[in-house]
């Protein structure tokens, strides 16, 4: 491990000392562009970054809590901030600052707030890597997530959660919710969802119960997904372009990103670093693309 | 057995054949969903009921057709369909008789101007973040409370102190953030008394606090308080002003306060000016006077604190200026200025007997009543640069202050005569520190160079009989110090465990004190030189998993005393005293730390020092303090030893809400000097130092439980803590080893079960004993403070308050004393209109009882008497 740190390390040094010019910014042949969302904290983004699914719908606030287990195993809390947008023909799902950093483009803003945000993002201490597209392509949902030095995405159906309805009920945001069960990567979920709002989304890629869905939980309780706001949304739902992106299949990619997230630097191959740089707060960017900051390692939401 | 096969065969067969049946009984619901433009509508959710029973559900594909499938026996459902936009739309669809799939057709939905229902779900109360514990304020605060001292009083853990510290788990907090800034320096009760609750929304208890960068990752005690505001004032000037006015008896009062303030991401600023005769506010929100050898000298005419909140009893005059302000200079850097004036002069009444030890076999009894004045201006300036990063510390802090006080303590006699006391006390005091910190690799080095100044050019005391023309007696004192220190050390980390680390410091004090009593010609010049040498080795040990921490220092303390008293030659009796002192002595010193959990901590720590007596006590000529006091000090320093041993736990459970603390520690001081006393005639009293071994010993107790029902909006604290000290002392030319112990039971509860009502009690419940040769005598104390507060309608508040005290002890029967305060207020807007009635029932006095060494004394306050006050407050 210490070996393959220090290989690393000699590696990116060599590279930036021979690609300085190109390190992070915009890649010449072989570093090809990093994604809007995230190189762009050094360059102006602007609307035709994104490709536009639907227009402003709503914008539900998650907190989603994680009983991490640190290397101690120690159980440690986690809380992470995430947004769902959802419309009338499309979800998105993402960390709040990362749809933080993708409205200041449609705010008006000049590209100096966005900077800020996406800096504020990069240091924060819990972060959702993700991004869920639900409905895009139609009939299918988009994830998209950080697998250094690469972004892995695929795309799954819409409606393939097999739910089981139940006669519990509950009000979650102040709305009266039924609930349903199903499995689903692995662990045995229950949602809460709400007739009242008719629309089929809901958090991360749940989806598929005859109302939004705002609350889900799994049944040891390790990862928790609660609305806690809902208001009427001021910009439109977007995907981010993203030329870096790689892509997989669903199973593929649960392999690969519960490999990387254990042990990050034991999965990185050198030869496929052309860059590597930190930024302030200790965020490492490898090939333009981040490695994840996990204070408490990873707690996978997919097991399989 | 053929005939068996057969049958299972058949059920086997019927078994498998029914789930086909089963899927082929089921019906499909097919169709279309679009809008009333003919527009196929995608993601619209359709559901079927049967009665109230959902029983097939699904959505709208990219083609606009659903398909749901229904169980085998439904003759008859109800078809919705729904999307963002529109208007939901339903109808009864039959499936008997239809086949196995049912095409509904078309269902158009209109465009519907329906929004949803925006809600805001609360934040949770408290969460945690690795060694942060994070409260979100409104979910403990009540209506009742208007400044953030008040809203965190209501924070499970958290006790604000008298002066307005703050203690989390029995400790103080090492340092007070607003959004990670420390705005305030240590003084932050001129934060928390002055910003509205109503600003904050998180406060942030972080333990294991680093305040350096450097240090992060390190294990400590410390625990620190961050604030989270409102993003409503942030980046904008906000703030509050305030006035009052009313009558006490035939005095008038007022109070006027006006606070600024402006909160951005990297600058920071709290401007307040207050001004009133209302109650005392200046001198808590600035830093304490300056002490000064010449101040010790002489002594403080500062007359009895009694445990009682000085509200009651104390008629102030105040005025206070404040300016704090905060920079960030780059990534890093901050410069921090605090600028403060304060004017406070405040009057009380008391009357006071004492029961002084004499060894005749009948205790000296005195009486007489005084009537205190104190006039105290203090000014001060703090100035700190700091480059805080995880390898690199530099700060400078410069610090000025200016002390002038006048007091006045005259008492009065039963015969009716009187005894003119006065002091005044002029103090300056200038600081610099320079600290430098870096870190290279495993290796870090320090240096910090601090250099004071103190000077006190006149400190004096005139005492005579009657009135100020009658002058008997002036002591004068002055005093200047120069105190310079130097600090150097390095530590290495041994490995990913282990640090050692070998700080080196040298320290070097001059003082110059004289002393001048005009009445008997006596007269002090003492020059002293301190020169003194430390090494303190130390080495820590963390534990891989982080939950045990143990730091093992051992100082070499090595120190040059030189001190001569150049009495003029005529009037010294004893000669012109001159030590030389040479030491050195080891005080090896011992902390561990253990957490097995993240609800429990608990700690040890212990160790054995040495210090040498203050170089003040080679005063040997005769100082006045009072009128009843004069110290004549031996010439004779002394060496004092002392072992401590401390234990602490610590829990806290932030789901149940179950917080706890408890600390006992015991120390023992071996001395080779002895406090002497003689009481002469009239109870004036000559106070001294005699060579002769003596020790003294002290356990302290005292530890905290604090529940929190939050559904019922209860806090329940209860604290209890206890003293046992033994010391010896010579009165009368008598060694007397004399014991104190002292119980105090301290609950506080809060309770607001209905938003409209609210229910503070704090109650404190003590008991003194007092031991030595055959006197045995014992008192108790019960005050306690109940406060109701009503919310009838949105914006108003009616509260009433009881303080109930009740007095006891073996010699005398002390009546119960009740205070009782009305108020009412009212919220509009941005306006919050008061009017309170203090001490309604005209209560004029309070009895309090205290012992010291021998001696016991006996008070009784004089309250301040019903006041009636109208404000007005704008919060901007």
């Amino acid at each position: 491990m210490c070996s393959k740190i220090i290989s690393l390390a000699a590696c990116a040094l060599l590279v930036s000392i021979t690609v300085q010019a190109q390190v992070v910014v915009k890649g010449a042949a072989g570093a090809p562009a990093a994604r809007a969302s995230e190189t762009q904290t050094r360059e102006r983004v602007t609307k035709e970054d994104f490709t536009p699914i639907d227009n402003a719908g709503y914008e539900c606030v998650f907190q989603w809590d994680v009983v991490a287990t640190d290397k101690d195993g120690r159980k440690v809390p986690e809380v992470y901030a995430c947004m769902l947008q959802f419309g009338q023909n499309g979800a998105r799902f993402t960390d709040y600052r990362t749809f933080q950093a993708d409205s200041a483009v449609f705010a008006g803003g000049d590209g100096v707030g966005r900077r800020a945000l996406s800096s504020a993002r990069g240091n924060a201490e819990f972060q959702f890597t993700g991004d869920v597209i639900q409905g895009y392509p139609s009939g299918k949902i988009t994830y998209t997530d950080i697998v250094t030095p690469d972004y892995l995405e695929y795309t799954e159906p819409l409606g393939n959660i097999e739910w089981q309805l139940e006669e519990a009920t509950d009000t979650v945001c102040g709305y009266l919710c039924g609930t349903a069960t199903a499995d689903y990567g692995g662990r045995r979920w229950t949602a809460w969802y709400a007739e009242e709002i008719p629309s089929v989304y809901g958090p991360w890629k749940f989806n598929g119960l005859p109302g939004l869905i705002l609350k889900v939980c799994d049944s040891e309780g390790v990862h928790t997904m609660q609305a806690i706001s809902i208001k009427r949304g001021e910009v439109p739902i977007v995907k981010p372009h993203n030329k870096m992106i790689v892509t997989t299949d669903r199973k593929n990619f649960v392999d690969s990103k519960n490999r990387f997230e254990k042990k990050p630097f034991d999965y990185i191959s050198p030869e496929s670093i052309t860059s590597m740089d930190v930024h302030s707060g200790g965020q490492v960017f490898i090939n333009g693309v981040p490695v994840p900051k996990r204070p408490n390692g990873y707690t996978p939401v997919e097991l399989k | 057995m053929s005939r068996v096969v057969l049958l299972t065969l058949i059920a086997l067969l019927l078994s498998a054949s029914f789930p086909r049946v089963s899927a082929q009984d089921k019906t499909a619901l097919c169709g279309k969903v679009v809008d009333d433009q003919s527009e196929l509508l995608v993601g619209a959710t359709v559901k079927a009921y049967s009665g109230k029973r959902l029983v097939a559900f699904g959505a709208t594909d990219a083609k606009g057709a659903f398909r749901l499938r229904v169980a085998a026996g439904i003759d008859t459902v109800r078809l919705t369909a729904a999307c963002l936009g529109f208007a939901e739309t339903s109808r009864m669809v039959c499936l008997k008789g239809r086949g196995t799939t049912v095409d509904v057709g078309t269902i158009r939905l209109d465009v519907a101007s329906r929004q949803l229902r925006e809600v805001v779900v609360k934040a949770p109360d408290v969460r945690e973040r690795g060694d942060t514990t994070v409260f979100r304020l409104s979910a403990f605060s009540g209506k009742g409370d208007v400044t953030l001292e008040e809203g965190l009083r209501k924070i499970p853990g958290i006790e604000i102190m008298p002066g307005g510290k703050i203690n989390y788990l029995g400790r103080g907090i090492s340092n007070f953030y607003v959004e990670g800034l420390q705005l305030a320096g240590s003084r932050y009760s001129r934060i928390t008394r002055n910003l509205p609750a109503e600003y904050v929304t998180d406060i942030e208890l972080i333990e294991n606090h680093q305040a350096a960068r450097i240090d992060s990752g390190r294990k400590s005690d410390d625990v620190a308080l961050n604030i989270r505001l409102n993003s409503k004032v942030k980046f904008r000037p906000v703030g509050t002003l305030s006035a009052k006015g009313g009558v006490r008896g035939s005095d008038p009062l007022y109070e006027v306060a006006a606070n600024g303030m402006m909160f951005a991401s990297s600058f920071q600023a709290l401007l307040t000016v207050k001004a009133g005769n209302i109650r005392q506010m200046a001198l808590e929100e600035i830093e304490p006077a300056i002490g000064s050898a010449a101040s010790e000298a002489e002594g403080s005419l500062i007359g009895d604190t009694p445990p009682l909140s000085r509200s009651r009893y104390v008629s102030p005059a105040d005025r206070l200026v404040t300016a704090d302000a905060i920079k960030g200079l780059g990534r890093d850097a901050t410069l921090r200025a605090n600028l403060y004036y304060g004017y406070s002069h405040t009057a009380w009444s008391y009357g006071q007997q004492s029961r002084l030890f004499d060894n005749s076999g009948r205790d000296l009894l005195l009486q007489e009543n005084y009537d205190p004045t104190a006039s105290v201006h203090r000014a001060g300036i703090d100035l700190n640069f700091r480059k805080d990063s995880p390898k690199t510390l530099i700060s400078n802090r410069l610090l000025g202050q200016f002390d002038f006080e006048r007091r006045n303590l005259s008492p009065s006699f039963t015969d009716g005569s009187s005894i003119f006391q006065q002091s005044k006390t002029r103090n300056w005091k200038i600081s610099d520190e320079l600290m430098l910190d870096f870190r290279t690799g495993k290796r870090r080095f320090m240096l910090i160079a601090n250099g004071a100044y103190t000077i006190s050019p006149l400190a004096s005391l005139v005492v005579g009989e009657g009135s100020v023309t009658e002058i008997s007696g002036c002591q004068n004192a002055s005093s200047h110090r120069a105190e310079a220190d130097l600090s150097s050390g390095f530590s290495w980390d041994l490995s990913w465990c282990s640090v050692i680390g070998l700080p080196l410091k040298v320290e070097w004090i001059n003082e110059h004190v004289e002393t001048d009593w005009s009445l008997r010609d006596s007269r002090n010049d003492l020059g002293s030189n301190q020169l003194e040498l430390s090494l303190s080795p130390y080495y820590e040990f963390t534990s891989r998993d982080r939950r045990f921490n143990f730091r093992a220092t051992a100082n070499v303390e090595g120190l040059l005393l030189h001190a001569d008293n150049n009495i003029p030659g005529s009037q010294a009796d004893n000669g012109s005293p001159s030590v030389r002192i040479t030491d050195l002595f080891l005080s090896p010193e011992l902390r561990m730390k253990f957490e097995p959990n993240r609800k429990f901590t608990f700690t040890l720590g212990g160790g054995h020092g040495r210090k040498i007596g203050d170089p003040i006590e080679m005063l040997s000529q005769p100082v006045m303090q009072s009128f009843r006091s004069v110290v004549a000090r031996s010439g004779l320093i002394g060496r004092i030893t002392t072992t401590h041993l401390a234990v602490g736990a610590r829990f806290r459970n932030t789901i149940s809400l179950w917080f706890a603390d408890a600390s006992a520690s015991l120390s023992r001081q071996n001395k080779d000097v002895i406090s002497t006393r003689l009481i002469g005639e009239g109870g004036v009293s000559e106070n001294g130092l005699v060579s002769m071994d003596n020790s003294s010993r002290r356990l302290s107790l005292s530890g905290s439980v604090t529940k929190q029902f939050r559904e019922a909006g209860i806090k329940i604290t209860l604290r209890g803590s206890g003293g046992w000290n033994s010391a010896e002392i010579v009165q009368q030319e008598q060694l007397v080893t004399y014991r104190t112990r002292m119980v105090r039971i301290n609950p506080w509860i809060t309770a607001s079960p209905w938003q409209w009502v609210e229910l503070r009690i704090d109650s404190d419940w003590q008991k003194q004993f007092s031991r030595y040769l055959q006197s045995r005598s014992d008192n108790w104390n019960w005050t306690n403070s109940i406060r109701l507060l009503f919310f009838p309608a949105d914006g108003w508040e009616l509260s009433g308050n009881l303080d109930f005290v009740k007095k006891g002890d073996a010699r005398i029967n002390y009546p119960d004393v009740a205070l009782l305060d009305l108020g009412a207020a009212w919220k509009v807007g941005k306006f919050r209109i008061t009017l309170n009635a203090d001490n309604l029932l005209n209560r004029r006095s309070w009895h309090y009882t205290r012992y010291d060494g021998l001696d016991t004394y006996d008070y009784t306050f004089r309250l301040l008497g019903r006041t009636i006050t109208a404000g007005i407050t704008m919060t901007m």
